[in-house]
């Protein structure tokens, strides 16, 4: 007993020792300042070569050996040896290359969504502008990115995820850090990637040394309790003063984070994204035609609020609902239940393009959402030529014209009464047609979306700065 | 006559605690004498306040042969810059203006220098630190089998306390941080991977203690900290150095 008691005991002061180095590692200089992971094994004592220099100099360092003339007061240490993040860094730097990146773009993964459209679009609109540029996106998320094959040809694509994976936060952010002083690109434009914004909120001052930074934002989230949360709540106070610019999708959120953080409206720079493909001509429907069904395509989250569509279509028995994407809740949450169970739904699952989905028997696509940028979806669905019914929430409003949307995103009523309106009235329809199609093509150009960055002083391309950095 | 060694000691404002630091420094040069060694001494006095000037260029122990430079860098790496260009040793030295070595310190450098490649660094072999916490390590050899060269990203294994063949410090001279203005931090940490990086083994000095004051505050290294200072780029970390070329488990 009293030795599985004193192993018990060992034991735990070895974990205790280890967890204090552990946090004294990062916490402490890292020039000798930090303690080793302890373990069980005795620390050594002193050597005697050494206490006999210490009593040697006490002579003349009076705090050396206060009050008597013991050593014992000298622990023991070591510098913490940790392989592992220089191990992902050689993994990485290897992985890039020898090439220097002129710009780096900061994903958390590329896969389907509409910030990560956007940073395909930004990549796109680099390399088109400056042929002689060298891109490299870095997914920071230990995730799947599908979408980086939507990469143009020589854009090189890093998982950083992965090859970090097992390390903390901190230690990726260690490794991100070098990998940007090391690289020294002329541009570093981070997009909704944690690691991206602790690298500049950490050490922002020495890599705006060499490189110019941007941010993308879109809009915040909102907890169950609807406290809004995100990056800019997180890192926009302190990283403002190192960025260039920052971008976002859409007018409001600059507005929102101005009134509720005190940030300067004009450090915004509003960059609407484009419609990625060719515009078709906006096709005629037949005024004869009584299309029934709604179609409701998106990402089946609590953002989007499939509570909010279930109650629409509960108002609506009479009309059919086709429902599309993936779903992010879980069948056991009750709103996905109850669309399951309601008769007048169709659940379809995942879908690529609106084209696929989108058909002659919609009269309109509905979008239900709490909080938005601005949807890319919405430019499918004018590019598609179907009437929009959406919440005036978030962006939304720089898209569709205010009187065109419901004021609340949770008024099922209003919901109901502007379905109803739209599938009774052709003329209504066409109008929202015609209006959509106008915006999309004047508001959503590609070409648009490239010029407004070329504005941007240095974010193309930064001649005067060419070949700083670097070691 | 040539010196065998220069020690250069950088001042700023240690006040009266550069006296017991001179004191601890002077006596190992006449260790180091009785030894048949000859080190000169240079003093860089950056930017130094009133006090320390006077502390240090009154103190009792020196001879007249010391050479005392004012600089007004206001950064260590450049302090120590100029302090290469005014030595003339074969071998040269970095101490700080606080610290205290063990008698022995030049001697025990300058022995194992002798039968060593001239490229190499040499860093005492303990240090002691005390003061804001007491404690004392063995700094590690590279060439030894406890020195991990991955670690160089996130750690700096060795203190500031250097000694090499002057053809290193003239080859690779200390980058200026001004960590303040550039968010860059960490010369001494800098220096020795780029050391590493040029060939350079970073090996110790046996049987040499340095004595490290560890004070509450205004040190470099924790201003570096506090300003969450990054190191420079260096070629250490270059995809084409020998460093990040290398295979798994391979030393440098």
């Amino acid at each position: 007993m009293s030795s599985e008691f004193s192993r018990r005991v060992t034991g735990r002061i070895a974990r205790l020792l280890r967890s204090v180095a552990n946090r004294l590692e990062f916490s402490s200089t890292p020039s000798q300042g930090a303690i080793a992971p302890a373990s069980v094994w005795t620390p050594p004592a002193m050597p005697g070569w050494v206490a006999e220099e210490l009593k040697a100099l006490a002579y003349i360092e009076p705090e050396l050996l206060p009050a008597n003339d013991s050593v014992d007061r000298f622990q023991f240490y070591s510098v913490p040896v940790d392989s592992a993040p220089g191990c992902a860094y050689r993994t990485l730097i290897n992985a890039i290359g020898a090439a220097s990146p002129s710009h780096i773009i900061m994903v958390p993964w590329l896969k389907a969504g509409g910030a990560d459209r956007g940073a395909i679009y930004h990549v796109r609109a680099i390399a088109e502008a400056n042929p002689g540029a060298s891109v490299l996106v870095i997914a920071t998320e230990d995730a799947e990115s599908p979408w980086a094959e939507k990469l143009p040809p020589g854009v090189r694509f890093v998982e950083f995820g992965k090859a970090t994976r097992g390390l903390d936060f901190n230690k990726q952010v260690v490794v991100a850090i070098r990998l940007l002083v090391q690289l020294a690109p002329q541009t570093i434009h981070v997009i909704n990637s944690r690691v991206g914004w602790e690298c500049i909120a950490r050490h922002g001052l020495a890599l705006s040394q060499a490189s110019t930074l941007y941010a993308s934002l879109f809009c915040d989230d909102y907890t169950s309790r609807m406290v809004p949360v995100g990056y800019a709540r997180d890192y926009l106070r302190t990283t403002l003063r190192w960025m260039a610019q920052v971008f976002t999708d859409n007018s409001e959120a600059p507005k929102v984070w101005a009134r509720d953080l005190g940030i300067d409206a004009s450090r915004f720079t509003v960059l609407p994204f484009p419609y990625d493909r060719p515009i078709p001509p906006l096709s005629t429907v037949d005024a004869g035609a009584s299309p029934s069904r709604v179609l409701w395509a998106g990402r089946l989250d609590r953002q989007k609020r499939p509570d909010v569509l279930a109650a629409i279509a509960e108002a609506m028995p009479d009309c059919q609902f086709d429902v599309w994407g993936d779903r992010v809740m879980g069948p056991a949450d009750p709103a996905i239940a109850r669309l399951q169970a309601l008769p007048n739904v169709t659940m379809h699952g995942a879908f690529s393009r609106l084209e696929d989905v989108v058909s002659t028997d919609h009269f309109a696509y509905l979008h239900t959402s709490a909080w938005e940028g601005v949807p890319t979806i919405l430019f499918d669905v004018a590019a598609a030529g179907l009437p929009i019914c959406a919440p005036m929430v978030g962006g939304i409003p720089d898209f569709c014209d205010r009187e065109d949307l419901v004021e609340r995103f949770d008024d099922v009523d209003a919901f109901r009464s502007r379905l109803e309106l739209m599938r009774s009235s052709f003329d209504l329809r066409q109008s929202l047609r015609k209006k959509q199609w106008d915006r999309l093509a004047d508001t959503r150009r590609w070409a648009h979306f490239v010029e407004r960055l070329a504005s941007i002083e240095g974010y193309f391309h930064r001649a005067s700065q060419a070949g700083r950095g670097g070691a | 006559m040539t010196p065998h060694l220069s020690a250069i000691v950088t001042l700023h404002n240690e006040g009266v605690l550069a006296h017991t630091a001179l004191n601890s420094y002077l006596q190992s040069r006449r260790f180091a004498r009785d030894e048949g060694f000859h080190v000169q001494f240079v003093f860089v006095l950056d930017n130094a306040d009133p006090q320390t000037k006077a502390v240090a260029m009154s103190h009792p122990m020196l001879d007249g042969s010391e050479t005392f430079l004012e600089t007004t860098h206001g950064d260590p790496a450049l302090a120590r810059n100029s302090g290469v260009a005014a030595t003339t040793g074969d071998y040269i030295c970095t101490l700080d203006g606080d610290d205290l070595i063990s008698r022995r310190y030049f001697t025990c450098h300058l022995i194992e220098a002798a039968r060593l490649d001239p490229n190499v660094v040499l860093h005492p072999e303990v240090v002691v630190s005390f003061g804001m916490f007491n404690a004392f390590n063995w700094q590690v050899d590279q060439a030894g089998q406890y020195f991990d060269a991955d670690s160089l990203l996130t750690i700096n294994p060795w203190i500031i306390a250097a000694f090499a063949h002057r053809s290193v410090f003239e080859s690779t001279p200390y980058r200026a941080c001004m960590p303040k203005v550039s968010g860059f931090g960490y010369e001494d940490w800098h220096w020795n991977c780029e050391t590493i990086s040029r060939g350079s083994v970073h090996r110790l000095a046996w049987g040499s203690v340095y004595v490290y004051r560890r004070k509450l505050q205004g040190s470099l290294n924790e201003t570096s900290h506090g300003l969450r200072s990054v190191m420079p780029p260096t070629r250490l970390f270059q995809v084409d150095s020998l460093w990040a070329s290398r295979e798994v488990g391979h030393v440098l």
